[in-house]
């Protein structure tokens, strides 16, 4: 049984963008204010994380026919699966018969269980609600994104007498934290089970490995934090809000930015304090560390191994 | 909300009336498919007679050589565009495919006015069977078609129309076209008449009745185009005892999911309610058929009449990086930015009050040329050549600020922004900023030696002048802000100010590097000064950080040899680059054409640090001086001593605040020539020899 929880994930990057706005030329997410400059990640794009190491690690859908990935990129022909072909393609594989029921996507899909699902295709429709919710990743410290150019041998064209010339933007250096929610209600509702926390935590920490492309740069998970609680409708709530990154925001903005794990430490110092004082209603919390990050801070739980 | 915004908007504009034509242009897009005119196939059926005649095909309008726009150093070109009639097209008016396949019947039509394309004109030609298809599917959907002849009859002699425009086109030309079926009468969308009439525009002279001409019914016209777009928006479920969710009156109402709203695609099935047919969406939220009107003239207007694309330069700058020069390449602009305009009243409005707002509303419409009265927005919004009337920029009005890429027409609309419930007199009183600002811009290039030409566009446009300050990443929420008459940073600009000064500093060897250098120091002054000017007078608040007397002030004293240079780092810079710069004119001369800069400070690529200009520069000074013969001028010889004193007291700060401190050197350092002018110690005499040397390479 999937208990009502907390998470924080923590994430780096060096040299790339790993989630770009498309309608700013590219350019990292900006969110908050010139004065704050802090950039985001979407949550859309971290699940997306997940659900292609799941995609990876059981193409067929896993020992048991329930890892499916529902919201993929799926081609026939050429042409691009949509809904109702996707959930076709899935309960095929899982159940050998082409009949669509919502019951039947949720035992089979990993991301409708954990993620939730909507579901709307001509003369069918049904929706439900996902028991993990992911917040936006924000940078935990100002970041000032760099406009590069070089040039490529290729021409563009044929009979061009030269290449061309590249332009993007990229970060030397990041670190981004991101809340997330469970809800065991919800998990009930949508068959989630350990096995798919399991799958989702590992999904997290391999998937932002294994997700990579030149422009999202070099990504590395840092720190997973899981807190459960004994009471299904409790939850603490805004526990980013009691993680700080070392140096503050000024050294940031310094001329001598910090730009490896090295130079930075994850003070939980708060984070500590808070778990401490609602340790009562706590039922766990475990949290993995990648051995290169400083924690600043002696938290209650305990260490789980990385994969 | 901002359908609500649209439909506050568009109420007025309903209740004002208005001709048939102007309601025609408004609600259809006879407007924006001008090129459909271009061969209008016209079949003259007198209802009466049952009998019809097809017309040769047509062109509504004339082909116009138009200027095209040339790159740099290329040579200007025209262009051919076609320019419609458009007293005559409001009389075939229809509305252009959203989305779908633009070849398969679509919505709604009031009349049948049936768009054709090039495709089909080819398909259409010499196929009786194929063009009976294409007329039976549409006349379906069609609201005001009597069947006075039989479609069958129809079919061979337009088949043989077709065929004639498609032979005549060459391969590679594109055809557009419309097929109108016009049923002559009274009581019909067209009539027979001796001449026009403002409600009767003429279409054709008669082919079954010599000397008489078929004129256009434009009543009956927009009453149709009315009951099509009534009839659209039933497309998603209409219910007769419903509640607008809008007005909340009680009665007939449909989706609001519609075609009448501009952002609405119905391919784009995400906002829509799962859990709902497609045709039942009206039990979702609702809109009463007046609420309905509403929106489809407040869309139209902000998303057509009030629309303007940004201009290119606009663009390219928006996009233009804000901490690095980009490599000095102009950028290709990769999407086309337009801003929309929302109006509407801030309280409920008294019949006369409503009446006065939708003529501003028309009169926006109606502007060809710069109106005289009224605020315009082309600096404050980017909107060029546009006013928004006087009698809209009454405290009783709001403004909602739309920016967006994509195609309307398709209802491909991103929303980049929106900045909601600006009052007009903050615009205004920004515009009016914008505008002083030019007194600014022209100083200053004078001063460095500029063309203000050249820079007025960028730097007193707002959108463009937030881009080089903020990045584009921040365009939109520092326009919001300013809009709203909330503080602005100005650490952020210096910041990008700094980062884009030390790429030029990095090539200072290069002449192209020291021009670029003072377009930077522009850049960064006018900033200064307008967020200087937008703190006092509109945000009314006393500016912390702005360490630095405005620069003519600053000049003037430490000309004069005042040593009071430690107000704040800003003002410790300033005057850094202003004694640098003093100096290395006596070392220009003295060495022959050394440039001080290049030969003792930025060597072997080092880069410039407040450090540097402590260490490097400004200490071994008197020793520079001794080695190359040049005797400093005693004002000089005090202010470098007490620059030293202040720099050393003040390093903490300096190191604080490195971005400030270099910003300001460079903007000494360029201003300094502005007021050294000609020698006063021996040696400077030929400063002037130097920035001619500049001025030549």
């Amino acid at each position: 049984m999937v208990r009502s929880g907390e998470l924080l994930f923590v994430k780096s990057v060096k040299d790339g963008i790993p989630n770009r706005d498309p309608l700013a030329d590219s350019d990292a997410r900006r969110l908050f204010d010139e004065e704050d400059g802090r950039i985001s990640l979407s949550d859309v794009s971290i699940k997306r994380d997940v659900r292609d190491f799941v995609l990876a690690k059981y193409p067929d859908g896993g020992p048991e026919r329930r890892h499916f990935v529902f919201v993929r990129e799926e081609r026939v022909n050429g042409k691009l699966l949509n809904r109702r072909d996707l959930a076709k393609a899935i309960v095929e594989r899982a159940f050998g018969s082409s009949e669509v029921t919502l019951e039947r996507i949720m035992q089979a899909s990993f991301d409708a269980r954990v993620f939730g699902i909507v579901f709307s295709v001509k003369d069918e429709s049904f929706h439900r609600t996902g028991p993990v919710q992911f917040g936006w990743a924000h940078s935990l410290h100002p970041v000032e994104s760099r406009y590069v150019q070089g040039t490529v041998v290729m021409p563009a064209e044929e009979g061009k007498g030269q290449g061309t010339i590249w332009t993007t933007y990229l970060v030397p250096f990041a670190v981004f934290l991101m809340p997330g929610v469970i809800n065991a209600t919800l998990a009930k509702e949508t068959g989630m089970d350990e096995q798919d926390l399991a799958l989702l935590f590992e999904g997290l920490w391999k998937g932002t490995l294994h997700r990579q492309a030149r422009g999202r740069g070099l990504q590395q998970p840092l720190f997973l934090l899981h807190v459960e609680y004994e009471d299904p409708f409790y939850r603490i709530g805004h526990l980013e809000e009691a993680v700080r990154l070392l140096p503050d925001a000024e050294a940031w903005r310094s001329g001598r930015k910090p730009s490896s794990l090295e130079e930075i430490e994850l003070d939980v110092t708060g984070l500590a304090e808070v778990l401490e004082r609602e340790a009562g209603r706590i039922a766990r919390v475990r949290y993995m560390a990648h051995p290169a990050l400083r924690l600043r801070g002696e938290l209650p739980g305990r260490v789980e191994s990385l994969w | 909300m901002l359908i609500d915004g649209l439909i506050r908007m568009g109420l007025p504009l309903l209740n004002r009336g208005g001709s048939p034509a102007e309601v025609i242009r408004q609600i259809t897009d006879v407007e924006a498919g001008a090129q459909f005119f271009q061969n209008v196939i016209l079949v003259e059926i007198d209802v009466a007679q049952r009998r019809f005649a097809v017309h040769p095909p047509m062109a509504w309008g004339d082909w116009q050589e138009e200027p095209q726009e040339g790159g740099k150093g290329r040579r200007k070109k025209t262009q051919a565009r076609f320019v419609p009639d458009r007293s005559r097209t409001v009389a075939a008016p229809f509305v252009l495919p959203k989305g779908g396949n633009p070849l398969k019947p679509q919505g709604r039509y009031g009349i049948p006015v049936y768009l054709v394309y090039d495709k089909q004109f080819r398909e259409l030609a010499a196929n009786a069977e194929a063009v009976r298809d294409f007329l039976e599917r549409r006349l379906a959907r069609t609201q005001l078609w009597r069947g006075a002849v039989e479609v069958a009859a129809l079919t061979a002699p337009l088949a043989d129309a077709f065929a004639t425009l498609a032979s005549g086109a060459t391969e590679k030309e594109k055809l557009y076209g419309l097929l109108v079926l016009a049923e002559v009468g009274e009581g019909h969308p067209y009539r027979y008449a001796a001449a026009a009439s403002d409600d009767g525009p003429w279409v054709v002279q008669s082919r079954l009745h010599p000397g008489v001409a078929v004129c256009a019914n434009l009543a009956l016209l927009e009453q149709a185009a009315w009951q099509a777009k009534l009839a659209e928006g039933m497309e998603k479920g209409a219910l007769d005892d419903g509640v607008c969710v809008c007005c909340g009156a009680e009665g007939p109402v449909v989706s609001i999911a519609n075609q009448a709203w501009p952002l609405f695609a119905f391919e784009w099935r995400a906002p829509l309610p799962s859990e709902l047919a497609e045709e039942e969406l009206v039990r979702g939220a609702a809109l009463c058929h007046r609420c309905y009107q509403g929106l489809t003239l407040g869309g139209q207007f902000c998303f057509s009449t009030a629309s303007r694309r940004l201009p290119v330069w606009v663009t390219r700058e928006l996009f233009a990086p804000a901490m690095s020069r980009g490599g000095d390449t102009p950028r290709q602009v990769r999407q086309e930015v337009y801003a929309g305009l929302i109006i509407t009243p801030l309280v409920p409005l008294d019949a006369e009050a409503e009446k006065r707002f939708a003529d501003g509303l028309e009169a926006f419409r109606r502007q060809t040329v710069y109106l005289e009265r009224g605020l315009p927005l082309e600096q404050v919004l980017g909107l060029e050549q546009t006013v928004l009337p006087e009698t809209l920029t009454d405290a009783r009005f709001r403004l909602t600020v739309l920016y967006y890429t994509g195609e309307v027409a398709r209802k491909n609309v991103h929303l980049l922004a929106v900045v909601e419930d600006v009052t007009p007199s903050v615009a205004q009183a920004v515009d009016e900023l914008l505008v002083a600002l030019g007194e600014e811009v022209a100083r200053l290039c004078q001063a460095l030696q500029l063309s203000p030409a050249r820079y007025e566009r960028q730097l007193l446009c707002l959108p463009p002048l937030l881009a080089m300050a903020y990045g584009y990443g921040y365009v939109w929420q520092a326009l919001g802000r300013i809009l709203h008459r909330q503080p602005i940073a100005l650490s952020p600009m210096v910041r990008h100010a700094a980062l884009r000064m030390q790429e030029c500093a990095a090539r200072w060897q290069r002449d192209d590097a020291r021009w670029a250098m003072r377009e930077e120091v522009l850049r960064y002054l006018v900033f200064r000064a307008f967020w200087q000017a937008y703190m006092r007078k509109v945000v009314q608040r006393k500016e912390e950080g702005a360490d630095m007397r405005p620069w003519p002030e600053l000049l003037n004293e430490l000309k004069a040899g005042s040593l009071d240079f430690a107000r704040s780092v800003d003002e410790l810079g300033f005057a850094a680059g202003y004694l640098v710069r003093a100096f290395s004119r006596g070392y220009w001369w003295k060495t022959k054409g050394k440039d001080f800069l290049t030969h003792r400070v930025l060597t072997f690529g080092s880069r410039l640090t407040p450090d540097a200009v402590w260490r490097r520069a400004i200490l071994p000074m008197p020793e520079y001086a001794v080695r190359v013969g040049l005797p400093l001028r005693e004002e000089l010889r005090r202010q470098h001593g007490a620059w030293l004193l202040a720099y050393r007291q003040m390093e903490p700060e300096v190191q604080k605040a490195r971005d400030a401190f270099l910003a300001a050197f460079w903007a000494g350092y360029h201003l300094a020539d502005s007021v050294l002018g000609a020698a006063e110690a021996e040696g400077e005499g030929v400063a002037a020899d130097e920035s001619a040397a500049m001025a030549e390479a």
